[in-house]
């Protein structure tokens, strides 16, 4: 698989207005608890995998998560430098500046400190849940995760993140009057990310490859949706074979894959018209087929019809990675 | 006015009580709890005129607490300080006795939305 480097986001009108409104909510909170001329800039949107975004951001800073209590994929994670957090937890506080800078120069963040933090990150929070129900049909509830652990640290490794998937990544500067500038960051899963926008991410410089899926299986698809949401890959998903045939002829693909129900040897004139129709269209492209209680006398028997590529496997644990490495290969 | 303030977060009692005073309510007489327990002892004790409490709070939440204050003290203003925007929660503090709600983050203008027709 390529390295993927950290890409700028495309600006749409639809990430404008997620970004917009996260940015005024969050602007409103800052000055709410610091003050009214603390100056928050709005994002910049890239997306890159967490464990680039731990490379390239090493410095201490205080994270906590934000999640939809059984969604898994439902989650933000939430960046402020280490400085930041000392200055907004303290201004919380209401700590006199002298102390404040004390404490930066120490880099002091006691329990105190952490649980003034706290209920920064708990409005954060709020701020979010408010989003989520402007912008997503399902019943969603957020809820905080704070450890109160400074990263980088033992606990806090890309491996303990919630998803080895690739993350919208925003990123802001806090100028907090008297105390300078400061980095906040927000991490949107992709998946989420393009549910709330309604919309595929586009990024700079890199053109998606499609992929067709044909499955009579609403549960596959749906989760085969969510799985193969790369930088490099379209999923197009077909619940009948002619879909697929449509998308094919209607898209510039990269490669297919069609999951049969259960076929029987010797093959009966309906599938061997699907067969042919199937290698029609599809012609030199990468196919692969997939069948309920696959047995090697079908699959003889749908290669002797042309099709070259007959999986024994079930698609659910094959098809992706064969899919992806069509797709990132040809980058 | 003797307003008590409830809430687990030492920070958020902070806040609410400078919002009281940025609203123009110098004079009003703040008390703390830090939890529901604490605030019907205080409750009891007499004296209290309206009582802004947090939702989310260990062992007896805010709305648990509403409730049992509703029984005894039918008459106490109660409002509800939370980030909860979910139409089932609000629904759920309203039911349990609460005179409204407060959302965080909250400019001085919502205490004086809530606290406004109480005060004289």
């Amino acid at each position: 698989m390529a390295k993927l480097e950290p890409v700028k986001l495309v600006e749409s009108s639809k990430n404008r207005r997620l970004s917009n409104l996260l940015w005024q909510e969050m602007s409103k909170l800052f000055q709410f608890i610091i003050a009214p001329d603390v100056y928050f800039s709005p994002f910049q949107m890239y997306m890159m995998p967490l464990d680039r975004y731990l490379q390239v951001y090493k410095k201490r800073s205080i994270m906590f998560k934000v999640k939809a209590e059984m969604k898994l994929d439902r989650h933000f994670y939430l960046f402020f430098e280490y400085d930041a957090a000392i200055i907004l937890a303290n201004m919380m506080r209401m700590t006199p500046a002298s102390t404040i800078e004390e404490k930066l120069e120490k880099q002091t963040f006691n329990d105190k400190d952490k649980d003034a933090f706290g209920e920064v990150a708990n409005q954060l929070t709020g701020c979010l849940d408010r989003l989520m129900r402007e912008f997503l049909t399902e019943n969603i509830h957020l809820v905080m995760d704070f450890e109160k652990n400074i990263y980088p640290d033992e606990k806090i490794k890309a491996s303990s993140f919630e998803s080895d998937r690739e993350y919208a990544v925003l990123l802001s500067e806090l100028k907090i009057p008297g105390f300078g500038k400061t980095k906040v960051t927000i991490l949107i899963p992709q998946g989420l990310f393009e549910d709330i926008i309604v919309s595929p991410i586009e990024l700079q410089g890199i053109t998606p490859r499609y992929v067709v899926f044909y499955s009579h299986d609403d549960a596959l698809r749906s989760r085969l949706e969510q799985d193969m949401r790369t930088r490099f890959t379209r999923l197009l998903t077909a619940a009948k074979p002619d879909e697929a045939i449509d998308l094919i002829r209607g898209n510039d693909v990269t490669c297919v894959g069609f999951d049969f129900d259960e076929i029987n040897a010797p093959l009966d004139q309906g599938m061997k018209i699907l067969v042919k129709r199937i290698l029609t269209t599809v012609r030199d492209l990468p196919l692969v087929v997939f069948m309920k209680k696959p047995n090697p006398v079908v699959a003889k028997a749908l290669m002797e019809e042309g099709i070259k590529g007959v999986s024994i496997n079930p698609a659910e644990k094959v098809f992706r990675k064969w899919a992806i490495q069509h797709t990132e290969d040809e980058e | 006015m003797k307003i008590l303030i409830v809430d687990d977060s030492e920070t958020m009692r902070m806040i609410v009580i400078k919002s009281i005073r940025q609203a123009g309510y110098e004079s009003a007489e703040t008390v703390e709890a830090s939890s529901a327990k604490e605030a019907l002892k205080l409750i009891a004790g007499g004296g209290i005129d309206v009582v802004l409490c947090d939702v989310n709070m260990p062992e007896v939440t805010g709305i648990e607490m509403v409730k049992v204050v509703k029984q005894k003290f039918p008459n106490m203003p109660m409002f509800m300080v939370t980030t909860e925007s979910s139409k089932e929660m609000r629904q759920k503090m309203m039911e349990a006795g609460a005179n409204d709600i407060i959302t965080k983050p909250f400019p001085p203008d919502e205490i004086k939305r809530v606290l406004g027709p109480l005060i004289k």
